[in-house]
């Protein structure tokens, strides 16, 4: 509708124009051949959209018939995820123990400093202990991500064997949640914009 | 009565690094006497071998998480009365209030800081 609105209005606007130039002069096969002209152009423009719409199409027919297999995904690519996150916190492990194996040296030796430069490098040496809380919590953080990813392993597998025929559609695991009320609570760290302070919590704890 | 700073304190978390960094900040508030266990099976074990004046643990462990280990340690008549900080990421309203019906003594978020960490000491075992 909005193509014939446009057409017609270009049509109007380019009549308006030939009458200006030919005027009286102005005959039928003039304003047939204009029409011609315009729906020329319009039938490119469409064929252009088209062609457009049908490449788009094309990729994702081609996505959908050469997607990444199922036992693949589960055989594959998620076990390797596990194994790439595992090296992370393994990774953040390591790095933070030979870190503090270094502070603890320096805390010993500004143990022995006497006066003020002592306790400076103690406060210093503090703050980098408390500092490394970060990996426990990005390993919590990990943790979470890679009890999901076994989820949807485990569900593209029953997903598979139902398809299959090895089970039946009505006994497909999907990750159900924990039936135990503890497992239940261990939700791991929140986002930072969503984490209750120190102080919220002294609040809820006095008050529960 | 002034704290006693050579209490057995044991502290529970699977992360080793985490334990270290504990031990550390309690022994720079002048806390040695400090044992480790790197899960609720373990704590257990402990308690039964040494008499703890403190537990200090984290929640999120399997395969006894530290709300389990709280609730053991509460059932038994020997540790009822055992003082136990729950030091953890845990941080719903639905953990605290559980936690705190369970019978623990404090609740410390994780990340925190040396400062928390001697307040909420104080705060179940007096000022020191």
């Amino acid at each position: 509708m909005a193509l014939a609105h446009e057409l017609a209005k270009k049509f109007i606007e380019q009549l308006d124009g030939l009458h200006e130039t030919k005027k009286d002069e102005l005959t039928i096969g003039d304003i047939d051949g204009l029409f011609k002209h315009l729906k020329g152009q319009e039938r490119d423009k469409l064929y252009e959209g088209i062609q457009e719409i049908a490449g788009k199409i094309e990729k994702v027919r081609v996505e959908i018939s050469d997607p990444p297999h199922p036992d693949k995904i589960s055989g594959d690519i998620i076990p390797d995820a596990n194994l790439q996150l595992d090296a992370v916190v393994k990774a953040t492990e390591n790095a933070t123990n030979q870190i503090l194996d270094s502070v603890e040296k320096i805390q010993a030796a500004a143990g022995a400093l006497e006066g003020e430069a002592g306790e400076k490098i103690i406060a210093e040496v503090t703050k980098i202990f408390e500092a490394s809380n970060f990996q426990d919590i990005t390993g919590q953080r990990i943790r979470k991500v890679l009890n999901t990813l076994v989820d949807i392993e485990k569900s593209i597998k029953s997903l598979m064997e139902a398809i299959s025929g090895k089970i039946e559609i009505s006994v497909i695991d999907v990750g159900k949640k924990d039936e135990d009320p503890d497992k239940a609570l261990m939700s791991g760290p929140q986002l930072e914009e969503d984490k209750p302070s120190q102080d919220d919590i002294d609040k809820l704890f006095s008050e529960a | 009565m002034p704290v006693d700073k050579n209490m057995p304190i044991l502290i529970v978390d699977d992360y080793k690094t985490m334990l270290r960094i504990i031990r550390n900040l309690l022994s720079q508030l002048g806390f040695n006497n400090v044992d480790e266990a790197t899960d609720g099976t373990m704590a257990l074990t402990k308690l039964e071998q040494k008499p703890f004046k403190m537990v200090i643990s984290d929640w999120n462990m399997e395969p006894m998480s530290g709300l389990e280990l709280l609730k053991k340690i509460r059932a038994d008549e020997r540790f009822k009365t055992l003082p136990f900080i729950m030091i953890t990421a845990e941080t719903k309203v639905d953990n605290v209030i559980i936690a705190k019906k369970e019978g623990v003594n404090n609740y410390i978020v994780k990340p925190f800081n040396a400062a928390t960490l001697k307040s909420k000491l104080s705060a179940v075992l007096g000022a020191f």
